[in-house]
């Protein structure tokens, strides 16, 4: 079992505003969070709450101002494979195929093209995509590219998966699919995932955990464990789960903890 | 285990329509009106056909230069001799030019010290330099490649840097997060990415390559379209000037078709970024 711990983190941005002129961004403080593997932690909040800049601090896009961010007690230093990333926009590069895509992270560990293969055939299958495997990056949907992406990010053999909004873009029907995938995956993975997202429902029906972040500066201003995940890989319909008076009552609570807005407007 | 997500409504996306393939006719109309107000000129004597040359006779001073040839020379060998130095020029820009653009797109020290030369070179005219690069070189050969190179370097070198900064974010942090090293990130990433810019450079480089080629030439030439075009205008030789101009022009075409074919069998993905 490892953990990604935040200890009292900050992040402040400095952007020159010209004629030597600099304005001070304060977009997190004080966050504390602690991630381990076999957890599924959905950081909830409003735009401009500073859930980007949490994930990219998880995956060492960028430093903190202030505070610790560690991997079983040794910092973090820069982006690793051990914390691999899905992105909003995919992130697929266009110039290989489906399958070189996933087989990037084995290539860029020199694994040899014979295992490569067996490990990416493994993937695509485990998302759904096994006939799609000599296809174009083109050729796909947007919710067969986030699969791609997700089975890419998991060809790293990750103990953090970290998803920016990986279904954000994903029509109502696409996205409660993928969902659904999404858990089935994590649950044979049993990876640590990292999920940012703005949909409570979302939020609640993918997460062990959820932290919620209000904006300015992005603090966390609750945090409470959910039981649904784990309901859903025990064998309960994704509707009825969704449908759940304990759910929806969990879903107002949260609403109200956020803003007090509808999940919509709260995009 | 597969976990099979497919929505037939949402996932199939369309086949994108197929284009129908049409003549070019306003191009072909463009070409015949021209050749028609060409030959109007000679036969209603507009112009002097000492300026003007009637096509049939160009068409005829193309048949003979194929076989007879020009000063020592057929056209073929004029044709070839400007080829290899057009070629070797771009061979050698380009070995110096990507480099040098890789160096402006990825790092602050390399834009720092490259940008200030590749922006004093590109708007310098070759008739400027000229003269300098045969004092440095001599009136050899090489003199006429490092012209030729010389025009050919900015757009190569900015269009590299231009392919490296659009590269998106996501794409790098999608590669350092998957395990890739600096070296990795650049060669999985930033150069696949930057092909597309890179062969627009190239086929801009050609162009003004091709241009510089009579400044070029114009220099203790004796064999090359340019000194072709140069010393039939010398004694007035329309003709052979015009034959020149138009083989420069069809050679340059070729050039552009190669290239978008090579986009289309190598890049396919760069129309559907």
């Amino acid at each position: 079992m490892s953990e990604l711990l935040f200890s009292n983190v900050a992040l402040h941005y400095e952007r020159p505003q010209g004629f030597g002129r600099v304005r001070h961004t304060r977009v997190l403080d004080h966050i504390s969070l602690s991630l381990r593997t076999g957890d599924f932690l959905v950081v909830l909040g409003r735009s401009g709450s500073g859930k980007t800049s949490l994930l990219n601090l998880a995956a060492g896009f960028v430093a903190p101002t202030s505070g610790r961010i560690a991997i079983d007690g040794a910092p973090i230093a820069g982006p690793s494979a051990e914390r691999a990333v899905v992105f909003q926009d995919d992130a697929l590069f266009a110039w290989l195929s489906v399958r070189e895509n996933v087989a990037l992270p084995l290539k860029l560990r020199h694994i040899s093209a014979a295992r490569r293969n067996v490990r990416v055939e493994e993937l695509l299958g485990l998302v759904g995509l096994g006939e799609h495997i000599d296809k174009s990056i083109w050729e796909l949907s947007g919710g067969q590219r986030q699969r791609v992406g997700i089975a890419r990010a998991l060809a790293a053999d990750p103990k953090f998966l970290l998803m920016d909004e990986p279904l954000g873009a994903l029509d109502a029907m696409t996205r409660e699919r993928m969902q659904e995938l999404l858990l089935n995956v994590w649950g044979q993975s049993r990876t640590g995932a990292l999920l940012i997202t703005h949909s409570v429902e979302e939020a609640l029906f993918l997460g062990t955990r959820i932290v919620v972040l209000a904006p300015g500066p992005g603090r966390i201003v609750e945090e409470r464990a959910t039981p649904f995940s784990a309901r859903f890989l025990a064998g309960e319909k994704a509707r009825a789960l969704k449908a759940d008076p304990a759910f929806v009552a969990m879903r107002e609570e949260l609403i109200e903890a956020i803003g007090s807005e509808p999940e919509s407007q709260a995009a | 285990m597969t976990l099979a997500v497919d929505s037939p409504v949402a996932e199939v996306r369309p086949a994108a329509p197929q284009r129908r393939r049409r003549w070019p006719i306003a191009t072909i109309a463009t070409v015949a009106i021209a050749l028609l107000l060409w030959q109007l000129a000679s036969t209603l004597a507009w112009v002097s056909p000492v300026f003007l040359p009637p096509p049939a006779k160009v068409l005829a001073a193309f048949g003979r230069l194929a076989t007879q040839g020009y000063v020592d020379s057929t056209l073929f060998e004029h044709a070839w001799a400007s080829l290899g130095r057009v070629f070797l020029a771009l061979v050698f820009t380009a070995l110096i030019g990507i480099p040098a653009g890789f160096a402006v797109g990825t790092s602050r020290i390399g834009r720092g010290i490259l940008d200030p030369i590749i922006e004093f070179i590109r708007p310098l005219p070759p008739l400027a330099y000229l003269p300098l690069i045969i004092i440095w070189f001599g009136i050899g050969e090489p003199a006429k490649i490092v012209v030729i190179g010389l025009s050919m370097l900015a757009p190569i070198a900015i269009s590299t840097a231009s392919g490296i900064r659009s590269t998106p974010r996501s794409h790098v942090n999608a590669a350092r997060s998957l395990g890739a090293t600096p070296g990795q990130v650049l060669t999985h990433v930033l150069l696949p990415s930057a092909l597309p810019e890179i062969l627009t450079g190239i086929r801009i480089a050609l162009g003004t390559g091709w241009s510089t080629l009579v400044a070029a030439e114009l220099v203790a030439a004796s064999r090359g379209l340019g000194f072709m075009i140069e010393s039939a205008a010398q004694f007035l030789v329309t003709d052979v000037v015009l034959v020149g101009i138009f083989v420069i022009s069809a050679l340059a075409f070729v050039f552009e078709a190669l290239l978008r074919i090579v986009e289309r069998i190598f890049l396919p993905w760069a129309r559907h970024r």
